[in-house]
């Protein structure tokens, strides 16, 4: 390196240093910021979606219907329109009624046909509404089991009755009697990703494509159970002649 | 090579008062530039810099006095910023309660409602969401987490090809997490839950790192809260508003819990799939479903002793085709419920009449 | 007391001295440190959602480094073994410089540690409540800090002697100097089981993980001091025996072929056994569900690497362009493979099975550019004081440049 120069290369970096400094400091100040925040819209929760309330409102005890501004019970109507005679007539009245209870598909395997305003057991004996869990019972006796011990069904109010009131709700304040299964929900809204949104772009197909670990016969069966069966009744067709 | 010690002397006739301007040109411009860098500390929040929260002690440190000192602050602030007085307290664990979860695997459906009410329980942030619980949709015949879906948007859950499990903090009794934290900012109360004091964590997010259901979330950016959905039922160890920086997670709705109700997430399943209780009390809840049901934990290798328990209990038909239709050959063959009993059905007219027409 | 305010007096003003090109680096390094500083101050007012980490990938690039940086600084101990255990006399007045690197490369360290907390106002917090001896991090806390401490009073105490122009009293540093070898094992020892003991993270939860970074620390450490001696020699006039270099180089050469070989044996393990635990390691090195934003730079780092150790293993490497370049190869290869290699992809996927990929964003890159500037700018004052002194051009008695007679040396550039 040649010692003529230095001084007037010195002289020009001493020069260039401060001006380099101020630009340096403009560029701190009103530079463009670098990092867009990435911050998803927050999710739609309606209140209403976070009710603690029970699903369904139950009928009393007789159950009640208003006809023509008169309270009517079931016996009311069915005094005259006597079901016992005719068990498996037309639903009149109630052919809204939609009944998917599995194979209790009788209107009379849960009302009491004798006494339209109660429920029936077994051995014919009568359960008020009040009392519904024990018609319930009848068939689902593990599940009421459980139920008495506070372990199926939604409950609120104290972990302890020591602490508080416990409310337990009734079978039917969350299962239709007539179709018990809980109806489809509308998920409430999922995150819009990692918390920052900084997910990479998926590749096309999707990120979880159950059909990579075909291998596991666990999951064939359940994806392809054609496929096992198909093979079942070719090796059958195969044994016979 | 030039040595630049080796020519002390070569300036010395140099040293010009346009040398030294240059200087102190130099200098300044230096300066102007550091100045200008730290210029957006500006914008730093003087709210977290105050003394009083410099100086204010680790938790379990606190005497009486200073811990209502520090809850009286720490309102004063939540006022300040969300213009609702918080009923702020600490709630101690209570004698003889181990807190545990059960969670039936086979009634969830998906519906996400549990995390939403852990939101709005606990004051988590809105805006960049933070949540606690994250459901994932897990196909039939697997419970493998690493095909499950996290961001399942459906029309209608659940859908008969998944199940779901949602996770959140294991409460474990061999947390991972506690250990490895430098300064012991979060710990396991006696009442079995993991808790941290947002006002010691440092941030370091090493806790996170370790905990192998990634049930802890970080606040990367200044958590935001509606001021009108703020749940000013808190306490200091559960769901005061955190500030940004620090980690938060699960604590089995402490200012609930230990004031005697039921966590947020349980209350609001509309399926019952949520079960709490206190461990140690033969009869509650959970300690009767562990009696009689058939519970896993989520990644059992990792030995760490989770307070928060998987089970299927009866099968529980809600998959496709699980209900015999009307119809069905077995209405056909006349197999009604009432044939089962026959003297009940003796006892009702008509009933001799056999199958349907 | 007096004499020793002076001696810093004087290295402050040594540290603006110098020839243009060093001005030139020296304002190149103060404005991209000043960049990070900038940067830096962003992330403390938004938070830490300026960088690309979130909850899934919870540690990035500031963590990277500092694991990376915690095997240069324990690689200081590759030139003290040599000169301390063996007697070696060409590396004896070298040794000096691996320490200064080992400063520069701990304060990196703590830096990065540093920005990556949410909370840096209560760092004070490790001092009234530590978590120790359960938590590695306060573990790594102490030892990173003790040997900051070890380094510099080794460094200080020779340079100090060096400039009173007395001859350093043994008992002051030889018993430091082995602690300090000891030490340096630990401390990246420690950072590996910051890793290891982690359950809930396969990828990291296997003990090869502590011998793989000792190896690549000792490849890539003494590789950056061949560098760094070869550029002290060439302009600040120190002078360095090319018999040093080589032995150096054999140093590097047997610690890569270690590294090499414990990543194959690592690499058997996971992909032989074949075990849902083998998911990071997948997409490391082949992508998960699509999913590949690492491998390129995984087989960068293989490349490079194995590009290295062949160039080391032929003979042309007497030469030292050939050298320089294995150096260079290795040192940029086990960046990529200690740092984005081996912290990224054990949170991907998360505990939870998801799939999140992690790229620095901008702010983040600019404050490890500003950190490895500033580290950069202490190791250059440092060897830019230490050259003098130990040559004896700034002593107590004949001053050459410090003295606030001469200040305005500040300019003559």
């Amino acid at each position: 390196m040649s010692t003529a120069q230095p001084s007037t290369r010195g002289a020009w970096v001493a020069a260039l240093m401060g001006p380099a400094f101020a630009s340096l400091a403009a560029w701190f100040i009103w530079g463009p910021a670098l990092t867009r925040l990435p911050v998803g819209k927050p999710a739609v929760v309606p209140d209403a979606a976070l009710s603690t309330a029970a699903r369904r409102t139950t009928v009393g005890d007789p159950p009640t219907i208003l006809i023509n501004n008169f309270r009517r019970t079931c016996t009311d109507c069915h005094r005259i329109f006597d079901v016992a005679a005719r068990p498996e007539g037309d639903r009149l009245q109630h052919a809204h009624v939609k009944l998917e209870h599995g194979i209790n598909d009788r209107c009379q395997n849960c009302h009491n046909y004798r006494n339209m305003n109660e429920l029936v057991l077994y051995d014919g004996g009568a359960v008020t509404y009040s009392e519904a869990p024990r018609l319930c019972q009848k068939c689902h006796g593990l599940i009421f089991e459980d139920w008495e011990r506070g372990i199926h069904g939604r409950v609120s109010g104290a972990w302890t009755s020591e602490l508080g009131p416990v409310q337990r709700l009734r079978c039917i304040e969350c299962h239709d009697p007539h179709q018990p299964r809980h109806p489809a929900m509308d998920p409430l809204q999922p995150l819009p990703g990692p918390a920052t949104l900084r997910m990479g772009t998926p590749p096309a197909g999707g990120a979880h494509a159950p059909e990579l670990r075909e291998g596991d016969p666990l999951r064939r069966a359940l994806l392809h159970p054609q496929l096992s069966g198909n093979n079942r009744t070719e090796r059958a067709q195969h044994e016979k002649p | 090579m030039k040595n630049p010690d080796s020519t002390p002397a070569a300036g010395g006739p140099q040293i010009t008062r346009r040398s030294v301007l240059r200087g102190a040109l130099n200098t300044a411009g230096g300066l102007a530039a550091f100045a200008a860098a730290v210029s957006p500390l500006r914008d730093l929040d003087r709210d977290e810099l105050t003394l009083e929260r410099f100086l204010q002690k680790h938790y379990k440190e606190m005497t009486p006095d200073e811990k209502d000192r520090a809850l009286q602050r720490i309102a004063a602030e939540v006022e300040r910023r969300y213009a609702a007085r918080p009923e702020l307290r600490d709630l101690p664990a209570m004698d003889g309660v181990e807190f545990a979860y059960a969670l039936n695997l086979g009634r969830c459906i998906g519906c996400r409602r549990c995390v939403h009410a852990c939101v709005a329980e606990n004051n988590q942030s809105r805006d960049p969401e933070v949540q606690y619980i994250r459901v994932l949709e897990l196909p039939r015949g697997s419970v493998d987490v690493e095909r499950a879906d996290h961001y399942y948007d459906r029309p209608a859950v659940p859908d008969p090809d998944h199940f779901y499990m949602p996770v959140q903090c294991h409460q474990c009794a061999n947390p991972p997490c506690v250990k490895v934290c430098p300064v012991e900012a979060t710990w396991q109360e006696p009442d079995g839950v993991t808790v941290i004091d947002y006002d010691w964590c440092i941030g370091c997010r090493y806790c996170e790192a370790a905990c192998p259901y990634f049930a802890r979330r970080f606040n990367f950016a200044e958590p935001s809260v509606p001021r009108e959905k703020l749940n000013t039922d808190m306490t200091y160890l559960s769901n005061r508003p955190r500030r940004k920086g620090v980690m938060e997670k699960c604590h089995f709705c402490l200012q609930r819990t230990r004031a005697g109700r039921m966590p947020a997430c349980l209350e609001v399943c509309p399926v019952g799939a949520r079960n709490f209780g206190n461990l140690l009390d033969p009869d509650s809840q959970v300690a009767q479903i562990l009696k009689t049901k058939h519970v896993l934990v989520l990644k059992q290798e990792a030995n760490t002793l989770p307070r928060f328990f998987y089970y299927f209990d009866e099968d529980f038909p809600r998959n496709r085709g699980s209900a015999p239709a009307r119809g069905s050959e077995a209405h056909r063959k006349g197999l009604s419920l009432t044939v089962l009993n026959p003297q009940a059905a003796q006892s009702l007219p008509g009933r001799g009449r056999g199958g349907p027409a | 007391m007096k004499t020793y305010l002076t001696f810093l007096w004087r290295c402050f003003r040594m540290s603006f001295n110098g020839d243009w090109r060093y001005h030139t680096w020296m304002f190149v390094l103060t404005a991209i440190a000043l960049l990070g500083l900038n940067a830096y101050c962003r992330q403390l007012v938004h938070g830490l959602v300026m960088t690309g980490m979130t909850d899934q990938v919870s540690w990035g690039m500031y963590i990277a480094n500092f694991t990376f940086l915690v095997g240069m600084a324990a690689a200081a101990v590759m030139l003290v073994i040599p000169v301390y255990v063996y007697r070696n006399r060409d590396l004896h007045d070298l040794v000096i410089f691996g320490e200064l690197l080992a400063v520069a490369a701990i304060i990196m360290c703590l830096l990065f540690v540093l920005v990556d907390l949410g909370r840096p106002d209560r760092f004070m917090h490790i001092f009234w409540r530590f978590n120790f001896p359960i938590s590695m991090l306060s573990w790594d806390v102490i030892v990173l800090n003790g040997y900051l401490l070890l380094n510099l009073h080794i460094c200080g105490y020779l340079i100090y002697c060096a400039y009173r122009r007395v001859p350093p009293s043994q008992y002051f540093y030889v018993p430091f100097v082995f602690i300090a070898i000891a030490w340096a094992i630990s401390i990246h020892t420690v950072t590996a089981f910051l890793y290891v003991g982690l359950g809930g993270r396969p990828f990291w939860n296997t003990a090869i993980i502590a011998p793989r970074f000792l190896a690549s620390a000792f490849a890539a450490g003494p590789a950056l001091i061949i560098l760094t001696l070869q550029i002290i020699r060439r302009f600040a006039g120190v002078h360095v025996a090319d018999r040093s270099l080589l032995l150096l180089r054999n140093i590097v050469t047997v610690a890569l072929t270690i590294n090499m070989f414990l990543l194959v044996c690592e690499l058997f393990t996971e992909f032989y056994t074949d075990s849902a635990h083998v998911a990071s390691t997948v997409y490391l090195y082949f992508g998960l569900h699509g999913y590949a934003a690492l491998v390129p730079w995984i087989w960068t780092a293989v490349a490079l690497n194995t590009a290295a150790l062949v160039i080391l293993y032929l003979p042309l490497t007497r030469s030292l362009q050939s050298l320089n370049a294995a150096c260079l190869l290795m040192i940029v290869g086990i960046w990529i493979e200690k740092g984005m290699g081996l912290i990224v992809p054990a949170f991907i996927p998360s505990p939870l099975g998801e799939i999140v990929e992690y790229s620095p964003t901008a702010n983040e890159t600019l404050i490890c550019l500003g950190i490895w500037a500033f580290g950069l700018l202490l190791y250059t004052i440092m060897v830019r004081i230490t050259v003098p002194v130990l040559s004896g051009q700034l002593t107590i008695n004949a001053d050459s440049g410090g003295s606030p007679a001469r200040a305005p040396h500040l300019e003559e550039v």
